[in-house]
């Protein structure tokens, strides 16, 4: 599980690239935030392609696997 | 008083038209009782429309009744709108039925409405209050029926858009007695399992009696109290429940909420890919900047600040973080020279001069070098030049020799 969404590791990278496109970041900080930038779009690049397909029933007695049966 | 003596024909005719001529008669609302209800071998009506004091014979013709939502029958309370006329044969008038609905529809919208604004009121409809949907949920619930077209579409469009999304159904009856109950207990039971990201709750088109479920102040309320956000999907693009109201999103059937639920990966995957490609160039220009940064202060460092403490310190640093930056280049630099060594190693094989290090010899006639016997006669003069040496010889014979 991740510690944020999707939509929050969006827009932590965009707000990164912002702040390297703005060009007051330190040299240091400037390399910090670039492997930060890196590693977030790795995790949501995978965030996309992971996960399997399930369709699973909801009862009061529990979950039912019921993917073969629709798809 | 002048003596008119008319025939039946006449009279009726007369009267025909004045009951045709009446602006009212000709669309009027009726509500009374069924009897007498017969349905013709042509498929046209025949009925009576009474109340406890007084009757009316009615026709409704072929034409409209076959657009009934509903099976008339004897003791039924209907609503009717007709055109009043006479019918000749008999004398006597009659209702010509164009539309029938069952009574109790009008209390329907009356019901709807007062509902409506109790709802507004205490403020379940607030757009203050609506929660936002969530942009790439990996799990979505599906509050409707199991076996409707409604589920199956919302999972073919959603597998389609992700194919990596998972779907949980709360299957529930959609109509009837009990619906409603069965509704708000599936978005409550959503809820309580917690792994849904965002709720669809509909059902596909029907009458207004068959939506009417989603109507109900108790669908209304588990919609409104739901953590998860929840898209309304009742019916047809005309249709709207109060549900839709007190959802956070509506709409305007099964397959458009899975659509507004699920994006398509394919369209993130591009976006993400834009935004690494303004990462890249943003740290490009970033470097490029930072060197020519650091160039300039080293420049005016060494010459013109007079405080030699903070010059020093500003030099180190400078010197510190553009050996940084060019680390990488000289590893890369490193790595081409070693690339290089090897390439010359190559090319030093290929050198024909190698060849007589190791005892062969090359043939040459005036300063050309030759590879075969074409055009060399007996008598020509060639040169033989060898590790050392060159040896100038005649030619006397020449022969082919045996393919191997």
């Amino acid at each position: 599980m991740n510690k944020y969404t999707y939509e929050e590791g969006m827009q932590k990278l965009e707000t990164l690239i912002q702040k390297m496109e703005s060009g007051t970041l330190p040299l240091e900080e400037s390399f910090e935030a670039y492997q930060e930038a890196v590693e977030l779009y790795k995790e949501l690049s995978q965030m996309l392609e992971s996960g399997e397909a399930r369709i699973l029933e909801i009862m009061d007695a529990g979950d039912k696997d019921i993917t073969e049966e629709v798809t | 008083m002048a003596e008119w003596t008319l025939s039946v024909g006449e009279l009726n005719e007369y009267v025909r038209k004045k009951l045709a001529g009446d602006p009212m008669l000709r669309a009027v609302r009726v509500r009374g009782e069924i009897s007498g209800f017969k349905r013709h071998v042509s498929g046209h009506l025949y009925f009576t429309l009474k109340d406890e004091t007084s009757r009316v014979s009615c026709a409704m013709f072929r034409q409209h009744a076959v657009g009934l939502s509903f099976q008339p029958a004897d003791g039924q309370s209907v609503v009717v709108t007709a055109a009043a006329g006479l019918y000749p044969v008999s004398g006597t008038y009659q209702l010509y039925v164009e539309n029938m609905e069952k009574d109790g529809m009008g209390d329907l919208f009356e019901k709807f409405e007062r509902l409506k604004k109790k709802l507004q009121a205490e403020g379940l409809f607030d757009p203050a209050v609506k929660k936002p949907l969530p942009v790439m949920p990996k799990t979505i619930g599906v509050v409707t029926s199991r076996v409707g077209a409604a589920f199956r579409d919302i999972v073919r469009v959603a597998l389609h858009r992700n194919p990596h999304i998972r779907i949980l159904i709360a299957p529930c009856a959609v109509q009837g007695a009990g619906a409603s109950e069965e509704i708000a207990r599936a978005i409550e039971r959503l809820n309580a399992d917690g792994r849904a990201e965002v709720l669809l709750v509909g059902r596909g088109g029907g009458s207004m009696e068959d939506l009417w479920a989603f109507n109900e102040e108790r669908v209304a309320r588990a919609v409104f109290a739901s953590r998860i956000p929840v898209i309304s999907c009742v019916g047809h693009e005309i249709d709207f429940t109060i549900a839709d109201f007190a959802a956070d999103a509506r709409a305007a059937t099964p397959s458009n909420a899975a659509e507004l639920a699920v994006p398509e990966i394919a369209e993130l995957s591009i976006r993400l890919k834009q935004l690494k490609k303004r990462l890249d160039s943003a740290f490009s220009g970033m470097v490029s900047q930072k060197r020519l940064r650091l160039e300039a202060l080293m420049r005016s460092a060494c010459i013109t600040n007079p405080v030699r403490m903070l010059i020093d310190e500003k030099r180190q640093r400078a010197d510190h973080m553009l050996t940084r930056l060019n680390g990488r280049m000289r590893e890369i630099l490193a790595k081409k020279k070693t690339e290089l060594t090897f390439l010359n190693g190559t090319l030093k094989g290929l050198d024909p001069k190698n060849v007589l290090n190791r005892g062969y010899a090359i043939l040459h006639k005036d300063g050309a070098t030759l590879s075969d016997a074409v055009g060399i006669l007996p008598g020509d003069r060639l040169t033989i030049e060898m590790k050392n040496n060159y040896i100038t010889v005649t030619v006397e014979d020449i022969s082919g020799k045996e393919q191997p």
